[in-house]
């Protein structure tokens, strides 16, 4: 309990091992110094939910888990579509199983006092599970713009307040500990200002160079030097040229892009992969995701070449 | 509190009511926020970092980031603002007592707004804005002048609008435009469009069975006398579609700032599931197009025959109105657009940018029997978009210029 009184500080510093990338799925995760900043003023602050957005494939999504990673603390994950609705994170209510347990019920003597209580067909969702929690729970909401326009605003009380009350046992569960919350938003739509203004905002920048080369060697342990960073410089050369022609419309190539072609390279032998980088753009699946962009960005633009 | 840390402070009060004034919708709690945080320990040591606590607790997008980037900028360049208090604000007070803030503090930062909105030369003052930072004749209000409004608004459209409207109205000429109360004089903001356009909901049952069909469960029961499963449907969804005939060039360059901010909020702020936009000029003839350049032309039948019986169409046009003639051609050649579109469409409407009382004797008026027209304003919106969903009640003299 001492722990949750004191704000943790969050430090982007300590990452999984390859073991523990391999047993839970986890990846090494190299925020910036801002966005620490941030994250531990959300954890801080306590009331607000941090509301992330950047290009897609930026770690928007992975910051999260990375979070509850170092912090050793619980964390749940609530994935949003089109049809989700606000009370799925709170609760669900299985009122079709009561039903038909409740038909069952006339032959069975244990299902009748199960009917009888309702609350055994509530299950918690991802928000309700962190409400009860004795431990500060990290949730992410992701890609909230998918959802329908109401979906944020209906989130309000909860979030604002910390508690939320199921209509159909009329208990109120409250939270324990107020949860660490991460929004994604891919910029789909506009969301509303009553939501926005109980937000903190953060934008997560393109990274750096050197921070790239970072990010492989943390994903790759083990490959050279030199293979990483001729990688990056010609990924950051795409990079520069797509910003150039398309500014700020239009798909870039991202991080997320940029470990899966890694991937790929790091499967040949050094002074092949060399060879490659120097000539047409080698796997170019992995990067370009239109005809349009084969078209432009397969070869290096001539001036380089020199 | 450590008095070293006062500028700082200020800082932030004059950076916040700045923001507010800009329209950043912040509240009191939003600035305990803040000094809650450097109590904490955040946003202390250098500009940056204070910067990036403002940019989080403060901005809800990239552009108001940069906003807040550009005005700290101003303010860290001029030191005077802020480290003496202005006259009609007692900074140093309010802030220093953090846990509790003083009623004043409030009511001081309300009656600035009027004296913005109050200055008078409204068009040369965004263009002289641009270029002299130095000249600032308002002691009270040094750092309006800089923050040029040009960046904050990147075009002077919003001031057309207001001018285009303002000469067909004579007796309005006390109203004056200046950029931060610019949302004021438009005839509807893009906020207001947004809430509009949410109204424009066709709910359909589709996606995977979810939720409880209950009268049909309840009569399977019946039927078979014991309930061995439940009937379950789909739940609701928006199937709202839109079509956008916007007039461009010609009489509605002005307008331009709100079809397309009509537009963008329809395609991003809403819950339409489809938004389809076409240009035309005047009057739709033979084609349509689907750039707003008017390049790429479609036939107008074409255009017609693939929009769904259920999707709304809203024609966004001054039908002559901005002119203030009457023009008999333009009449005809809508009146028969009209004519096909009303045989293949069943909900459709008419937003004019101009307000409905200058329609008078002008083509427009002509066009307004043929057709629910509505002028650009909060109300005519949302007529023009409950229209849409089919709730127009036809009556022969909607204006009453008409009787």
């Amino acid at each position: 309990m001492v722990n949750s009184v004191i704000p943790r500080k969050y430090q982007g510093r300590k990452q999984p091992s390859p073991e523990e990338c391999e047993r839970y799925g986890l990846q090494p995760y190299l925020p910036s110094e801002p966005l620490i900043e941030a994250v531990n003023l959300t954890i801080f602050l306590k009331k607000r939910p941090l509301l992330l957005k950047g290009d897609p494939g930026c770690g928007k999504t992975r910051l999260a888990q990375a979070v509850a990673y170092e912090l050793g603390l619980p964390y749940e994950p609530w994935y949003i579509q089109s049809t989700t609705k606000a009370r799925d994170g709170l609760y669900t209510y299985d009122a079709v199983g009561r039903l038909h347990d409740a038909q069952l019920a006339r032959f069975d003597e244990e299902q009748r006092s199960k009917v009888k209580n309702s609350s055994e067909y509530i299950e918690m969702g991802p928000l309700g599970r962190a409400f009860q929690n004795s431990q500060r729970t990290v949730v992410l909401i992701d890609e909230i713009d998918k959802a329908d326009i109401d979906f944020p605003n209906d989130l309000l009380q909860a979030l604002d307040e910390g508690r939320f009350t199921i209509q159909e046992t009329g208990d109120e569960i409250k939270a324990k500990q107020p949860p660490i919350i991460f929004i994604t938003s891919n910029d789909e739509k506009d969301l509303p200002d009553a939501f926005l203004r109980r937000c903190l905002f953060h934008y997560i920048e393109f990274p750096s160079e050197s921070k790239l080369v970072e990010n492989l060697n943390a994903h790759f342990p083990n490959s050279s030097e030199n293979v990483v960073l001729q990688a990056v410089l010609r990924f950051k050369n795409l990079r520069r040229q797509m910003e150039q022609e398309r500014a700020r419309t239009g798909k870039k190539v991202s991080t997320s892009e940029l470990i899966d072609w890694f991937t790929l390279l790091r499967e040949y032998p050094e002074d092949e992969v060399l060879v490659k980088l120097k000539g047409e753009l080698p796997f170019a699946g992995t990067l370009l995701k239109y005809w349009k962009d084969y078209q432009e960005y397969l070869h290096t633009p001539v001036e380089e070449k020199k | 509190m450590n008095p070293a840390e006062i500028p700082v402070l200020n800082l932030l009060l004059h950076l916040f009511k700045r923001l507010r004034r800009y329209g950043f919708p912040l509240g009191i709690e939003d600035y305990m926020l803040a000094l809650q945080a450097l109590q904490g320990g955040f946003g202390i040591g250098d500009r940056k970092a204070l910067e990036r606590l403002c940019c989080t607790l403060w901005a809800k997008s990239e552009e108001e980031t940069r906003q807040i980037h550009r005005l700290l900028n101003e303010m860290l360049e001029k030191p005077d603002i802020y480290r003496e208090p202005p006259p009609d604000s007692k900074s140093p007070q309010p802030v220093s007592e953090t846990s509790n803030p003083p009623p004043s503090q409030t009511s001081s930062a309300k009656p600035e707004e009027p004296v913005v909105s109050s200055t008078p030369q409204p068009v040369h003052k965004s263009s002289a804005s641009s270029k002299s930072p130095t000249s600032s004749p308002e002691p009270e209000e040094p750092t309006d002048e800089p923050s040029s409004p040009a960046d904050l608004f990147p075009d002077t459209e919003p001031e057309q609008v207001i001018q285009a409207i303002r000469s067909s109205q004579p007796d309005s000429l006390e109203m004056s435009y200046s950029p931060e109360s610019e949302d004021r004089y438009l005839p509807v903001t893009s906020r207001q469009m947004k809430q509009s356009w949410r109204f424009l909901r066709r709910r359909v049952r589709e996606g995977k069975l979810e939720e409880l069909d209950v009268p049909g469960t309840v009569d399977k029961i019946c039927r078979e006398g014991i309930l061995l499963e439940p009937v379950l449907m789909p739940r609701y969804s928006n199937r709202a579609e839109v079509v956008l005939l916007v007039d461009q060039g010609g009489s509605m360059v002005p307008f331009h700032h709100l079809s397309r901010q009509l537009i963008d909020k329809a395609q991003r702020g809403g819950n339409i599931q489809q938004t389809r936009v076409y240009y035309f000029y005047n009057y739709p003839e033979k084609h349509l197009y689907s750039d707003p350049t008017r390049l790429k032309a479609q036939l107008v039948t074409e255009v017609l025959a693939s929009i769904g019986e259920k999707a709304g169409v809203l024609i966004v046009s001054d039908a002559g109105a901005a002119r203030g003639n009457y023009n008999l051609d333009r009449v005809e050649y809508t009146q028969k657009f009209l004519k096909q579109l009303t045989e293949s469409v069943r909900y459709y409407a008419w937003l004019n940018p101009m307000p409905d009382d200058s329609w008078q004797y002008t083509t427009a008026g002509e066009i307004a029997r043929l057709v629910p027209m509505f002028e650009m304003s909060r109300q005519g919106l949302n007529a023009a978009i409950s229209t849409l969903r089919g709730r127009y009640v036809y009556w022969e003299y909607p204006y009453q210029w008409m009787l």
